[in-house]
Order: C-alpha cells, then sequence, then structure tokens
C-alpha cells in the first residue's frame, strides 16, 4: 500500500515536470522542472528500495550517485542559462526560432 | 564469462586523462596562442594513439575477449562492487575503435579550424571527456553507471555545442538540443527505476538472467513500458525520427570536427544501447514491431525532409538520419545476417559521414559558405576537396568499390531472409530517394551554369591537418569495400556472441 502511494506520487511529480517542459517558455522554469522530474525518477528507485528490503543496498547507492549526476548536469544547465542571458538580453525561449525544417 | 580486475580497463584510458587534466595549464606556461594550440592538439592525438595501442596490446582487453570469444565482465572490489561494474564483449571493442578514430581524425582537423575566440584550451579537454564518456558507454555493465557516463556525454556535447559564442544561431539549436535531452534522460531514468522495480538489480548480466526465469504474464506490462521508455532515450541520442529535430539544428550549427563526432560516433551509442536493451538486457519476445515501425519512419520522413535542404551541412545531417534508419532496419530483422549488416553500416556510417562532415568543413573554410546554389560549380577549383566530398558521396550512395554498398547489401540479404518484404520495399525506396538527392550534391559540385564558370577562385588551398583526416578516411572508405572479409569475420564474431548462436 505504501510503495503504491509513494509510486503514485513519483508519476504525479514526474507529470507535474515534464507539463513544466513542453508548457513554459522560460528557460530557468524549465531547468526547475527538468529538476522535479529527475527528483520523482529518485523517488520511485528509492521506494522500489525501501519496498524490496533484499536489495535495498543497491537502490540507496544508486541514488546518492544519481544525485550527485543531477547537480554535475544541473551546473552545466545553469552555465548555458547564463550564456543565453548575456547574449540574448533574455530566458524566454520563444525568440529562439530562427532554425526551422 | 571472464572475471578480470578493474586495471585492465583503466590503464588504457590515463594517457586521456593526463591530457585532460595538462590541457587548461597549457596557457599558463606558453604565452602565444598559436603555440598553445598547436601542443594541446598534439597532446591530445598523441594520447588516442596511446590509448589504441594500449587496447590492442596482448594482455589488453581485446585479445583477452577474442581468444574466449566470451563477454569480459570486470568488477570493482570493495564497498564500490554493489553498484558498478562493466560488461565488455567484441561489440564494445569495435565501437570503442570506432569512437577513438573519429576522435583522433576531429582532433587533428580542429588544429587549423579553432581559433583562439574558441577557447582552444577548454576546447580540446571537453573533446577528450567526450571521447572518455564513449569509452565509459560502451564498457559499463551496470544501469548506474550507464547513467553516468550517459550524461557525462551529454554534459561535454552541450558545452561543445556552445564553444563558439560568437554563433548565435548554434546557441539556439544548443538549447532545443539541451530541453529534449532532458526528457530523453528523465525517460530512461524512470525505466531504470521501473528494470529495478520488477527485477531488482542494476546489474545487466543479473537483468539478463532474471528476466529469462521471471513469469512474463504477471510483470509483462511493466517492462514493456520500460523498454520503450529505453528505445525512446536511446533513440533520442540516435535521432530516430520522433526524436529527430534537435539533430539538423545542432549538426548543422555546431564545429566541423564536433558534428563528425556525434554523428560518427555519439549518435552509434545510442544505437549500440538499443541493441544492448533488446538482445540482452530486455528480451521480451515480438518486439522487434517497435524497430520495423522506427526504422521505417525514420528512413521515410529523413529522406524526404533532405531533399528540400539548401545547406549542405543541414542535407548531410538528414542524411544522417535516414542511415540510423537503415541499421535499426537490420537490427529489427532479427537473424545473423541482419545483424552483421547492422552493426558494419554502424562502422561504415562513422568513417562515410564523418567523412563528409570534414570535407563540407573544409568547403566552409576555403569558399565561406556552406549553401548548394552559392557553391554551384565553384568546389571545382579544389581538386582535394572535390574528389573526397564526392567518394564520401558515392560511399553513402552505395556505388559498389565503396563500403556503403557492402553493409547495404548484407542488410537488405538479411531482411530478405527474414521475410519481411515489405521493409525490403521501403528500404529500396529510400535508396533510391538518397541517391537522388547525393547525386544533386554531386552536380551541384561540379556543374557551372553559363556565367558562373569563370567563379573558380586559385586562393584555394587547404591545410594540411584538413587533408590527412579526409585522406584517412577515404582510404578506410575504399579498403572497407574492396577487403571487408576481416571486418565482417570480427563482426560476425560479435553478432554471435550477443545473440547466443
Amino acid at each position: 500500500m505504501l510503495l503504491l502511494v509513494f509510486l503514485i506520487t513519483s508519476i504525479v511529480i514526474m507529470a507535474i515536470g515534464i507539463f513544466g517542459l513542453l508548457v513554459k517558455r522560460d528557460l530557468l522554469r524549465i531547468v526547475m522542472s527538468l529538476e522535479i522530474a529527475f527528483q520523482a525518477c529518485n523517488l520511485s528507485i528509492i521506494t522500489f528500495a525501501h519496498h524490496f528490503t533484499k536489495f535495498d543496498m543497491h537502490g540507496r547507492m544508486a541514488v546518492i550517485v544519481l544525485i550527485a549526476t543531477e547537480a554535475c548536469v544541473l551546473s552545466v544547465l545553469i552555465a548555458v542559462l547564463i550564456g543565453i542571458f548575456r547574449t540574448y538580453k533574455t530566458t524566454d525561449v520563444s525568440v529562439l526560432k530562427k532554425l526551422r525544417w | 564469462m571472464i572475471m578480470v580486475n578493474i586495471d585492465k580497463i583503466i590503464i588504457p584510458i590515463i594517457p586521456i586523462i593526463v591530457a585532460t587534466v595538462l590541457s587548461p595549464f597549457m596557457r599558463l606556461i606558453l604565452r602565444d596562442w598559436k603555440k598553445v594550440i598547436k601542443v594541446i592538439c598534439s597532446l591530445s592525438a598523441a594520447s588516442y594513439v596511446i590509448t589504441m595501442i594500449i587496447l590492442a596490446l596482448p594482455q589488453g582487453i581485446l585479445w583477452t575477449i577474442l581468444a574466449k570469444k566470451q563477454p569480459l565482465y570486470v568488477h570493482f572490489t570493495g564497498i564500490s562492487r554493489l553498484v558498478s561494474g562493466f560488461y565488455v564483449d567484441i561489440l564494445s571493442i569495435i565501437f570503442i575503435y570506432l569512437a577513438l578514430l573519429i576522435a583522433l581524425l576531429s582532433c587533428i582537423f580542429s588544429y587549423s579550424l579553432i581559433t583562439p575566440e574558441d577557447l582552444p584550451d577548454l576546447y580540446f579537454p571537453l573533446l577528450n571527456i567526450l571521447t572518455l564518456s564513449l569509452y565509459l558507454l560502451f564498457i559499463v555493465g551496470d544501469l548506474v553507471t550507464l547513467f553516468v557516463a550517459w550524461e557525462l556525454m551529454s554534459v561535454a556535447t552541450y558545452a561543445l555545442i556552445f564553444i563558439r559564442r560568437s554563433n548565435k544561431l548554434a546557441m539556439e539549436a544548443g538549447v532545443k538540443y539541451i530541453i529534449m535531452s532532458g526528457i530523453a534522460s528523465i525517460m530512461m531514468l524512470y525505466a531504470f527505476s521501473l528494470i529495478y522495480g520488477y527485477l531488482g538489480t542494476f546489474n545487466f548480466i543479473e537483468i539478463s538472467k532474471r528476466i529469462t526465469t521471471l513469469n512474463y504474464l504477471s510483470n509483462y506490462r511493466g517492462l514493456f513500458i520500460a523498454l520503450i521508455l529505453m528505445t525512446l532515450s536511446f533513440g533520442f541520442k540516435a535521432a530516430l525520427v520522433p526524436f529527430h529535430t534537435w539533430a539538423p539544428d545542432v549538426y548543422q550549427e555546431t564545429l566541423d570536427p564536433i558534428t563528425a563526432m556525434l554523428s560518427g560516433a555519439a549518435s552509434k551509442a545510442g544505437v549500440f544501447y538499443i541493441i544492448r536493451t533488446y538482445f540482452l538486457l530486455l528480451k521480451i519476445p515480438n518486439t522487434n514491431t517497435v524497430l520495423y515501425i522506427l526504422a521505417a519512419l525514420t528512413m521515410t520522413v529523413a529522406n524526404l525532409s533532405a531533399i528540400l535542404q539548401k545547406d549542405l551541412k543541414r542535407l548531410y545531417a538528414y542524411s544522417s538520419i535516414a542511415h540510423i534508419g537503415y541499421i535499426i532496419a537490420g537490427l529489427s530483422a532479427g537473424n545473423l545476417l541482419g545483424f552483421v549488416g547492422a552493426i558494419f553500416h554502424a562502422v561504415n556510417h562513422g568513417i562515410m559521414k564523418s567523412l563528409a562532415f570534414y570535407s563540407a568543413g573544409a568547403i566552409q573554410k576555403v569558399f565561406k559558405t556552406r549553401d548548394l546554389e552559392t557553391l554551384r560549380g565553384k568546389v571545382r577549383g579544389n581538386f582535394a576537396i572535390l574528389i573526397n566530398s564526392i567518394i564520401a558521396l558515392l560511399a553513402l550512395i552505395g556505388v559498389p568499390p565503396l563500403n556503403g554498398f557492402v553493409s547495404k547489401f548484407i542488410i537488405v540479404m538479411g531482411l530478405i531472409n527474414a521475410g519481411l518484404i515489405w521493409l525490403v520495399v521501403v528500404i529500396l525506396i529510400n535508396f533510391g530517394i538518397g541517391a537522388a538527392y547525393y547525386l544533386r550534391v554531386i552536380q551541384f559540385m561540379c556543374t557551372a551554369k553559363g556565367s558562373n564558370k569563370s567563379n573558380i577562385s586559385n586562393n584555394t588551398k587547404i591545410e594540411l591537418s584538413m587533408f590527412i583526416p579526409m585522406v584517412v578516411q577515404s582510404i578506410l572508405c575504399f579498403i572497407l569495400g574492396l577487403a571487408p572479409n576481416f571486418m565482417i569475420e570480427l563482426i560476425k564474431c560479435a553478432s554471435q556472441m550477443i545473440l547466443g548462436l
């Protein structure tokens, strides 16, 4: 039962993240949505690790490694955000529409 | 299963790590930018060569696997063995050599292309990191390590797309790439969590063991969702059609050596993991349908889009997507012949597409344009570029003495053997469309219309560092076309290992 609650929570958080990725126009919000969706995946893994106690160690160590990886990705994304802001003077991605077809 | 110690994996990449760490400090020692570029470039190139040599040593992983004809499992000792392990087979070795070769040639090609504005003391280390991440990706044996290596590759790619800061279009392409890559990473991670939830492990060998003993009826659906999510996320990096829209933008606007690296080696990482997913990790019956549909869609959409293109690199980008479609079609046949054809085409595609992108880079460097109308008849002025471009295009069409023909032929034979006649028809029509637009490019390069005839300028010399990579790839095109037996034997060995024949 607890498993189901946490899994549904993770799917809901994931849906929020994906919704933000697809709908939002501001790059900062997109990066935030990306992080929310990543945390949903982590929640899912840690839930499974908690549920199946016979192989808990793998899941918990994996989540720590994954959080560290996502932090690295986040730092690069913020660097990209700063670069975009310096070039275009805005973080709105709807100005980026020169490349078509 | 051979178990070996971790140092066999670590020792080959030490030269690349050393080159990566040393390069940023070169600017402090040598004040002159030209000297810095020369030193860093030769350092990186030398590190790739040393890595290739170390891998081929008698005690290295290559000969260990070839002698035993079994996949190699490399383990850590201590607490980290719980989350990590490496799984190496002949296919990994083939793809590692492909990645190292293209990285070496890209590094040489970059020498005359990189200006101080592009931050050469960061560009070459990033190229090294991209190569390193590809090396890791082809040998990992664990889903967590796979995710780390995957993100390392993505991060290196983001930085390399953004490296020429005056290019606004590259920034736009990069932002699109980052958003889509993020969605792909999320889907991949969620698929991993599903696999962990159903099978209780991250290890490749454990997954492939447990999935055969599992009762499918109760757990089929969740694993099928995981399979679809993994196909989409790996297909993103390989630029399969629902997720291909980043590829033309990024391939068009990044620097040419990076485009060669992305199209030739990094997209092969996607293909490699599609192979791993379908033939090692999630061997669920009757899932080849997903691959047929993806292959047919990819080829058709990419080839039809390529006809309309006016930019040379964008045209090559769409043709790159179409060729990934041919590779996936070969995989979907599911028999040995199709599999050999697909892997051989992956190797050939790496070689000929990087040749095409190098020649496009040389054209842009010499003629200052990539627009096909403007290029009309001009390329005749430079024989070296012209002949290399034509070799690349003929290889992409699949003209017999060149390598493209052999692998396309084997793919079609495999599809006929598997009885997929409709896919054979689709793939042959696509070869036809492909030939149409490749020949159009050759026509644009060779012929001049009326008043354009005096357009050939005299100042069209190219640097030696641009010429060498093109010549090496052209010679490889001929060698693999005229004498493919050695390569096919190697790939057959790899395929038998994977298919378990």
